[in-house]
């Protein structure tokens, strides 16, 4: 048999088939999600063209609040309101307000697992590759269609293999390095193709860190990116979920659609300038640049391991008076960790603002966003013109270089703290 | 996400016992769910008024199906005693969970295979393969019960040859109730290639809801003509089923007589340690032994874990799973045939997690 990338294991598994990058297939789904954001127009084109049907398996689709948590407007309340009666006359599963970000709120609940082919409406769901499953954003009509049939059409994509190797240095990490591989790969680099992160700097990443590098996938314009799973990823998993769990690797001998390999031992912190995710430079070639506001969070950087490095070098300070930083955990079991652990009270105490879990500061759909001329840096990922207010300038970069820019008022290398 | 979510509800005494059992052959098969543990139980009576609490019938909203142990119930007066002090008369009453289960989640259709395995030393007889379809939602286990009974009532025509000082349950069927579980029967039946249907009733002389279940009978049977359809009252049919078993194959019957003929059958074929049931309804079942709690044995690993395997294997079949259910049950089947793996009810001291793993090898 010809050696197989994750993807093609996964989509010959989920077709019944042997596919090859290339093939258009039908694949069965383990799980369709949508959130607050998109989902409304999902079921009104449910709604539209299949009536009262019902969807393929209620326990199998299940409805996100992110975005907009709490309802900031009637508007948004009654869309969240519409989603709300759909889940009830359907019977299938709602994560209210009060949960947080979907995928992570997928992950903590143990509905993802290797293997698993998941589409939502959220374009960053590939970061579930980061347990070794194919997740998927798409637009209204498919996921409509994806909830009724529990099937959808895919093209199998040609697979980027990126191996990483070394140690990252002091205040150097995962978002560094997948800035440092945008730059590289540019925001069309993975166009049509999912990439396979491995090598010895990938094995002793943490689960938030592998969160990190596949959320990024998306803004390379990739369909999905996995970390090839290792033991500890296999642990959290079936610590939350007690269904059967097997991992899922690349055959050896593969032939990729192209190799990239990259060391981290002299790597340095980078950020993504304004107003493209591949508009990357070292922080120190900025440094010094004013920021009227920090945002550390998201579905890219707010877990509980990226929140604890900010607290770690927090410690003991305040931010630079007239700078705001905004935290804002991924989800509810992140918030909670961080009131028991202290971390909470540190933020407070810091001068910075702790809302509630969700999305954030991604969109202009959430409190914070800038006026005209102001900037932030923000460990989210992607900056385009006018997503987080008209006029505003973003930068990208780690959880860790957002600290140390909260603490001075300008764009910092925190190695220089 | 797993393709299914199971309810996994232990209950009381033994419940944990053949419920840990069977998880080993689930396990075995590697059935593509996850298991989500659910309180259930005399225990939550005791320290909550509610043995099926609202949490428990959340979670299995979110689930496929409901693998159910077993259930201590107790009469009402100790019932009452057994509440913590701060619920004692505050008016809590005792409702039997799976009861509840069946009509919350409209689990119409009870199923409950009595197959002789060769060389079970418990068989009544060889080649024994009824299957029984009792409604499960009405009849006399309505729950419309009067005791003292109101004053009005003796005001209706008929009832004032009625005593001042009766008890009356109502027996009451429905021509929607009677339908579905009758036609639950033959499309079972039909599916499966059997033969022959048996109506299960007392209409001679419960003339109102038994004659109504027996013309509904006959009047769906007519849509089945491959298949035979006899009719036989309750207590004659008990006589005929000592007597020749194996005339019998696939008996319908309405909640009274089919809780009755089902243990009588279960009997025939090993006894507690095989009866197994399914809780069926249009998007929801729950499975489980037919035995009850033994709360003497609770935690020893001692009772036969073979009807709540048996149980399983009637949920796979369920789900749509056919070749792991087919596993199971041939796994079963080869184990008892050997002999040389039994429980003390069969005349051995094997536990029931060895029990379970000798299916499980053979699965």
């Amino acid at each position: 048999m010809t050696p197989m990338t994750i993807i093609e294991k996964i989509f010959t598994r989920a077709s019944h088939m042997d596919v090859k990058p290339g093939d258009y297939i039908w694949a069965d789904l383990s799980l369709v999600a949508m959130r607050d954001f998109g989902g409304p127009n999902v079921i009104q084109e449910y709604e539209s063209n299949l009536g009262a049907a019902s969807v393929f398996d209620r326990r199998r689709v299940a409805i996100t609040f992110d975005l907009h948590v709490p309802a900031r407007s009637e508007k948004v309340a009654v869309n969240q309101k519409m989603l709300r009666d759909f889940a009830n006359r359907q019977g299938v599963m709602l994560f209210d307000v009060n949960t947080g970000v979907g995928q992570h709120i997928l992950l903590e609940n143990g509905m993802v697992r290797p293997w698993d082919i998941i589409v939502g409406t959220d374009s960053h769901m590939n970061l579930l590759g980061a347990v070794g499953a194919a997740g998927f954003g798409m637009g209204t009509t498919d996921i409509a269609g994806a909830m009724f049939k529990g099937k959808l059409w895919f093209r199998v994509p040609e697979t980027i293999k990126v191996t990483v190797s070394g140690n990252f240095k002091t205040h150097v990490g995962a978002k560094d390095l997948i800035l440092h591989i945008l730059k590289d790969l540019t925001t069309s680099g993975a166009l049509n193709r999912a990439i396979e992160f491995t090598g010895q700097t990938i094995r002793a990443m943490d689960l938030a860190e592998r969160i990190t590098l596949c959320s990024m996938v998306t803004e390379m314009s990739g369909d999905v990116g996995f970390v090839v799973p290792d033991q500890h990823i296999i642990d959290f998993i079936k610590s939350r979920t007690d269904g059967p769990v097997e991992p899922v690797y690349p055959d050896k001998n593969v032939v990729y659609a192209s190799n990239h390999e990259y060391t981290v031992d002299d790597l340095t912190p980078q950020i993504a300038c304004p107003h493209s995710p591949d508009n990357v430079k070292e922080v120190a070639a900025v440094a010094g640049t004013k920021v009227d506001q920090v945002f550390i969070g998201s579905c890219t950087n707010g877990r509980y391991e990226d929140l604890e490095v900010v607290a770690r070098f927090l410690k003991g300070k305040r931010i630079k008076a007239g700078v705001r930083l905004i935290i804002v955990p991924a989800t509810m079991e992140v918030a909670k960790a961080a009131v028991e652990s202290g971390l909470h009270e540190l933020f407070l105490a810091s001068g910075a603002v702790v809302t509630n879990p969700g999305c954030a500061l991604c969109t202009t759909g959430h409190p914070g966003i800038l006026a005209p001329g102001e900037v932030m840096l923000s460990t989210s990922n992607r900056n385009f013109v006018g997503k987080l207010g008209k006029g505003a300038e973003v930068y990208l970069a780690s959880p860790i270089t957002a600290a140390a820019t909260a603490l001075t008022g300008e764009i910092t290398d925190p190695r220089s703290i | 996400m797993a393709k299914y979510r199971i309810a996994w509800l232990p209950g009381d005494g033994i419940g944990k016992d053949v419920l840990d059992a069977t998880r080993i052959v689930l396990d075995k098969i590697r059935l593509d769910a996850e298991y989500v543990p659910g309180d259930v139980g005399w225990e939550f009576w005791c320290t909550e008024g509610e043995p099926l609490p609202k949490r428990t019938v959340d979670m299995m909203k979110t689930t496929s199906a409901a693998m159910f142990g077993a259930i201590t119930s107790k009469p009402r007066t100790i019932a009452d005693q057994e509440l913590v002090p701060e619920l004692r008369n505050k008016g809590y009453v005792y409702r039997s969970p799976i009861v509840r289960m069946r009509q919350m989640f409209e689990l119409y259709s009870c199923k409950r295979p009595c197959r002789a395995y060769p060389g079970n030393p418990l068989n009544y007889k060889e080649n024994i393969d009824i299957v029984i379809f009792r409604e499960n939602t009405e009849d006399l286990y309505s729950g419309v019960e009067f005791y003292p009974v109101p004053e009005e009532m003796f005001k209706v025509k008929g009832m004032e040859k009625v005593a001042r000082d009766a008890a009356i349950s109502c027996k009451i069927n429905t021509p929607r109730g009677c339908e579905r579980i009758v036609k639950a029967a033959f499309e079972f039946a039909k599916n499966s290639n059997r033969k022959k249907v048996t109506c299960v009733h007392k209409a001679n002389v419960v003339r109102a809801t038994d004659g109504l279940f027996l013309e509904i009978f006959h009047k769906i049977a007519e849509s089945y003509p491959n298949i035979e359809a006899g009719d036989a009252n309750v207590d004659s049919l008990c006589q005929w089923l000592l007597k020749r078993p194996l005339d019998y194959d696939i008996l319908v019957a309405p909640n009274l007589y089919g809780d009755i003929i089902s243990d009588l059958c279960a009997q025939m074929t090993g006894g507690l340690g095989f009866g197994s049931s399914g809780n069926i309804g249009d998007d929801y079942a729950v499975f489980e032994p037919t035995h009850g709690s033994a709360p003497k044995y609770a935690g020893m690993y001692k009772v036969n874990p073979i009807a709540t395997i048996l149980a399983a294997k009637m949920m796979l079949e369920w789900l749509g799973e056919k070749a792991d259910a087919a596993r199971v049950e041939n796994a079963i089947a080869s184990v008892i045939k050997e002999g040389k793996v039994r429980t003390y009810d069969m005349g051995g001291d094997v536990s029931s997690l060895d029990m379970a793993k000798a299916i499980a090898d053979k699965c």
